[in-house]
């Protein structure tokens, strides 16, 4: 074959050649890309993840040490940041996932549900490996973990393993088939990643979240916040509130009558819930104004 | 008991009665100026009330209506330290005792407030609803910067 005919076409497959490898990487940095900021996205519908902030910085990391009060001790936020000492730099997929769903370190130990995986557990396997991208791109800071300050019994870790046999059930999201898609989307965003139900369901003497007072208001929520009744009850929790006023709410923290929430509710709007498209807030606004109306009036003791 | 321990007794009754009717007189002093600014917290809290019903519902009656309330929210935000000067932290009132430790910062989060109320009033002029949604969360910024630590939080608030 003449050499003159043959170096066109070696050239248009070396484009070619090119123009795919091009679109293969540029593919892959845009799928890439898409995990982290989906993640991002998942860490917002999280409310931010604040318990995990370190109050020791100026600017806002999640690098931990923030102490979190409970009724059982203080307990302090750890280091969510990759460094490989004191973070999760170290950690794998699977390490993640497993301390999400259910509650277990790499190194087996198991957590106190302040740090709240029965919620957690509900997410899809997409959403948690999604925000451990997102959370693997964070700037590593090296800050250490510090063990909580519980007294006896809740000081021992065994005493976890007994209530998690009580309390605790590694369970997906079961999406209802008899709802709409918006109320199920809302129920997956409030149950499994939001929380609601960690600070706004009251608990048993156990620590465990009351199922019958479901979303009514916990008068110890915390760092010892007073949680309010926000199922649709008239008299006694957000019944009045309309679709829209909810979703105004969780995006700027204003209450119908214009004043503000404070405390965890405005951090959490403020680091998390605020970045929520408007048709994922609208959908946790359905799921809320589904629930059982609950008459129950939360004041300080 | 002997007359002696039965005077003692009686002058601390006496003395811890008038302490008691002391406070609560110098509650009820307090009274008006607390109600004062309270009323003026509500105006503020109408105000914020009155844009998120015009946004929320996406009210068909101009923007000015945004501009106008902001308006009002940077002007009564002058009024706060003033309002607020005098020492009050028993009684009815969630103000903390921080806000009188700590006077310059408070007076320095009511100009904020003015700020950031003056810029949403500027930013409604536009008339883009999306556009405005930057200043309104910074407004609520403001509201709650000062309330974070000068206000007490719902479980610490006095009964109603
Ligand atoms: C970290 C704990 C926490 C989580 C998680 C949380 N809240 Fe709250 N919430 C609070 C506290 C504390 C308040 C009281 C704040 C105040 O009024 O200043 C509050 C207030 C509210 C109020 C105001 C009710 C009223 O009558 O004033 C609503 C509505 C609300 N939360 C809805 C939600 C929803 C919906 C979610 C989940 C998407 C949620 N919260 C998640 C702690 C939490
Ligand atoms: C410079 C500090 C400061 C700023 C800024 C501020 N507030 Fe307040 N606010 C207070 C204090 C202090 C109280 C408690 C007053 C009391 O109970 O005596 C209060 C109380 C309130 C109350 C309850 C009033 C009542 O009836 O007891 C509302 C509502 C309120 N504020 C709304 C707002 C809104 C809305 C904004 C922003 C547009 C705002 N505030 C900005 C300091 C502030």
């Amino acid at each position: 074959m003449n050499p003159a005919r043959i170096l066109p076409v070696i050239g248009v497959v070396l484009a070619a050649l090119l123009v795919a490898s091009l679109t293969v990487s540029s593919q892959e940095a845009e799928a890439e890309k898409t995990a982290v900021e989906r993640g991002a996205y998942v860490v917002q519908a999280a409310g931010g993840c604040t318990c995990h902030m370190n109050p020791g910085l100026e600017a806002f990391s999640l690098s931990g040490g923030r102490p979190i009060k409970t009724p059982f001790g203080t307990i302090y936020g750890t280091n969510l940041t990759p460094d490989p000492d004191t973070g999760i730099g170290g950690w794998s997929d699977d390490d993640f996932m497993k301390a999400m769903r259910e509650g277990i370190g790499p190194d087996g130990k198991v957590y106190y549900p302040v740090f709240p995986y029965t919620s957690f557990t509900k997410m899809t396997d997409q959403d948690v490996l999604d925000m451990k991208a997102y959370l693997d791109t964070l700037e590593p800071v090296n800050n250490a973990n510090k063990e909580p300050e519980f007294g006896f019994p809740y000081s021992a870790r065994s005493t976890i393993s007994v209530w998690r046999g009580l309390h605790f059930d590694a369970e997906r999201f079961e999406p209802d088939s008899e709802q709409t898609d918006d109320w199920n989307r809302g129920a997956y965003l409030s149950e499994a990643l939001a929380h609601c139900g960690e600070c706004h369901t009251p608990r048993t003497f156990m620590g465990a979240t009351d199922e019958d007072m479901y979303y009514a208001g916990s008068v110890e929520g915390p760092e010892g916040e007073l949680a309010p009744n926000i199922t649709p009850d008239e008299a006694t929790g957000v019944g009045s509130w309309s679709i829209p006023d909810m979703t105004w709410f969780l995006q700027t923290s204003f209450k119908p009558d214009g004043d503000d929430a404070q405390g965890l509710m405005g951090e959490i709007v403020t680091h998390g819930y605020q970045y929520l498209s408007d048709a994922d807030l609208k959908a946790i606004a359905v799921y809320l104004a589904s629930l059982e109306a609950i008459e129950n009036e939360v004041t300080p003791p | 008991m002997t007359l002696r321990k039965l005077l003692i007794a009686l002058v601390a009754l006496l003395v811890l009665g008038i302490g008691f009717t002391f406070v609560e007189a110098q509650e009820d002093d307090d009274a008006p100026e607390i109600a004062y600014r309270q009323r003026l917290m509500k105006g503020h809290g109408a105000s914020m009330g009155s844009i998120g019903d015009f946004l929320k519902y996406k009210l068909p009656y101009g923007s000015n209506h945004v501009a106008v309330h902001a308006k009002n929210i940077s002007e009564y935000a002058t009024l706060i330290p003033a309002a607020f000067e005098k020492k009050i932290a028993d009684g009815k009132t969630d103000a903390k005792p921080e806000v009188w430790d700590n006077w310059d910062d408070f007076v320095a989060k009511a100009n904020a407030l003015n700020v950031a109320a003056t810029e949403l009033s500027a930013a409604a002029a536009g008339g883009d609803m999306r556009a405005m949604m930057p200043n309104v969360k910074a407004l609520g910024d403001a509201c709650r910067g000062c309330h974070n630590d000068y206000r007490k939080p719902e479980e610490e608030r006095y009964p109603r």
